[in-house]
């Protein structure tokens, strides 16, 4: 998985690529300890070039919501498409993120 | 009510703060025991191995120019009388061994000798001047060589000084891999335990293929774990009369973690399992207590459902397992299996769904190693991989096997998989499949 985060005032826009799975789990937690800093903001992450997530990729969004949550920041879900849809929907994820198709 | 004397738990830390390789490193037994490594020793025992009394004056003389550390030098002439010095209990830190002796000669020499103190370092001396012959001494175990015509006195002091230190990494090494290997055959002894347990908690045929019978339900069954143990389960449970219950659940991760996690849930599902409970009603209750017990990011997705024979129905709820096939007259689709994972949610509330089941239908579980199989680097089988597949077996044989899907998936994905695999087929007999 890649990542590119970019601040652009009132959100902090994240890009993620590839895939979100257990070999993702480094990557993820520097993003982490980056989207740190960012307290009280709305974070998108763009989902658009991700082609996988399983099921240690959906803790990990799991992870970073309740860290989020605790700086005072929300997480936004952005245009996750085919078996990422799939596995959102599946797990009704739009019960606990903000989901954008 | 808080009594006024107060009352808590009391944690003493255990005594092995942790196990793991530091802990390994720390046994004492585990240091060699090195009659060699003495590195910082100042006095050295040297063993001189020579017939030439030109030659080992010449050595003698050499190591009494040192001062530190000092060597103090028994000499022998024969091969005999170095083996039964060192027989006798000497103590021996090096041995100078001159290849040719009155009673051996050439290689054979350093194999004698080795056999005789196989952890002291040896150092051959030998006149030949010839590099392969000097490297096939260092091959067959001495630690380090000497030639005649060097000057004695620059280097017969290093040469045993580097012996000794490379003796100590040999054997220190030749320790570690012992082990190590002893370490790792304990814990593929435990793995294999735990395993065992884990497959003791699936159904057992003696148990449940007297209901099964009495219901004409046939189940087929594959379960295996991705490593050793795993994060995967299904079972059933009876609800007397017509009815019985199947789950399968699968935590996320795989090995020794998720598999201590299975091993709650099963404890979790028999202490709450109520026949008279609504599946979803059933999945609540297991994720508001599984809530609290799951590290961060763990959760379980799993599926729960009823099948009663007498109303020719199912019912189910689901926490977002992998949707399940109903299969019904050469016909089959997914079924709704959306739903929060077990664990996720402090407030979790499961659809009830509930469908036809007549005699002839099948209804088809597994876990998501199926759909998250790879294909291709990126690109994993998914559902329409498993649809495709279960197509094409209807259309050969007109029913679904688990042992045709997964001899099927072996064949359309790459082996072996990284997760745990759980397919289970439910199947009412009589009418047509």
């Amino acid at each position: 998985m890649q990542f590119r985060v970019r601040d652009d005032g009132a959100s902090v826009h994240v890009a993620l690529e590839g895939q979100l799975n257990f070999a993702a789990n480094e990557d993820f937690q520097v993003l982490l300890g980056q989207l740190a800093s960012h307290k009280n903001k709305k974070v998108v992450f763009d989902m658009t070039g991700l082609s996988h997530i399983d099921s240690v990729g959906l803790g990990l969004l799991y992870i970073a919501r309740e860290d989020m949550a605790e700086g005072g920041a929300s997480i936004v879900l952005a245009h996750p498409r085919d078996n990422v849809l799939r596995m959102l929907q599946l797990t009704e994820a739009h019960k606990t993120f903000e989901i954008q198709r | 009510m808080i009594d006024p004397l107060g009352g808590r738990l009391i944690k003493l830390p255990g005594r092995n703060a942790g196990w793991g390789g530091d802990q390994i490193l720390k046994q004492s037994s585990f240091l060699p025991q090195l009659t060699v490594w003495r590195q910082n020793k100042d006095r050295l025992q040297v063993l001189l191995v020579e017939d030439e009394p030109g030659d080992a004056r010449l050595v003698e003389f050499a190591l009494r120019m040192s001062s530190s550390p000092i060597f103090e030098v028994t000499h022998v002439s024969s091969l005999g009388a170095a083996v039964a010095c060192i027989e006798s209990g000497a103590e021996v830190d090096v041995i100078l061994l001159d290849l040719s002796l009155p009673d051996s000669s050439g290689i054979s020499t350093v194999s004698r000798m080795q056999e005789a103190a196989p952890k002291t370092p040896l150092v051959i001396m030998t006149g030949m001047d010839d590099p392969r012959f000097a490297a096939y001494a260092l091959e067959v175990g001495a630690q380090d060589y000497l030639i005649k015509s060097d000057d004695p006195e620059k280097t017969v002091s290093r040469a045993i000084r580097y012996a000794i230190s490379r003796m100590a990494s040999q054997i220190e090494r030749q320790v570690l891999i012992e082990r190590i290997s002893e370490q790792q055959r304990h814990l593929i002894e435990e793995v294999a335990a735990a395993r065992r347990m884990q497959f003791d908690l699936l159904p057992r045929s003696e148990r449940v293929d007297p209901r099964l019978a009495e219901m004409a339900i046939e189940v087929e069954a594959f379960f295996e774990p991705s490593s050793g143990i795993g994060g995967d389960l299904w079972g059933c449970l009876d609800c007397g009369e017509n009815r019985m219950s199947f789950y399968s659940f699968d935590f996320s991760g795989h090995g020794i973690g998720a598999a201590l996690n299975v091993f709650r849930l099963h404890a979790l599902i028999s202490d709450h399992w109520d026949p008279r409970l609504k599946p979803g009603f059933m999945l609540k209750i297991l994720g508001m207590a599984l809530r609290g017990l799951l590290g961060r990011g763990q959760f379980a997705t799993m599926f729960l459902c009823t099948i009663d024979t007498a109303r020719g129905e199912i019912e189910w709820a689901s926490a977002g397992a992998p949707a399940p096939l109903l299969l019904h007259k050469g016909e089959f689709r997914l079924l709704d299996a959306t739903g929060v994972p077990l664990g996720l949610s402090r407030t979790p509330e499961y659809s009830e769904h509930r469908e036809e089941f007549p005699p002839g239908a099948s209804l088809l579980m597994y876990s998501d190693a199926i759909t998250d199989a790879l294909v291709s680097d990126d690109q994993t089988f998914g559902e329409d991989g498993l649809c495709a597949l279960v197509r094409d077996i209807l259309a050969k044989t007109g029913e679904l096997s688990v042992g045709q899907l997964i001899e099927g998936l072996d064949s359309r994905v790459r082996t072996p998989l990284e997760d745990d695999l759980t397919a289970v087929c439910i199947r009412r007999l009589g009418g047509r499949p």
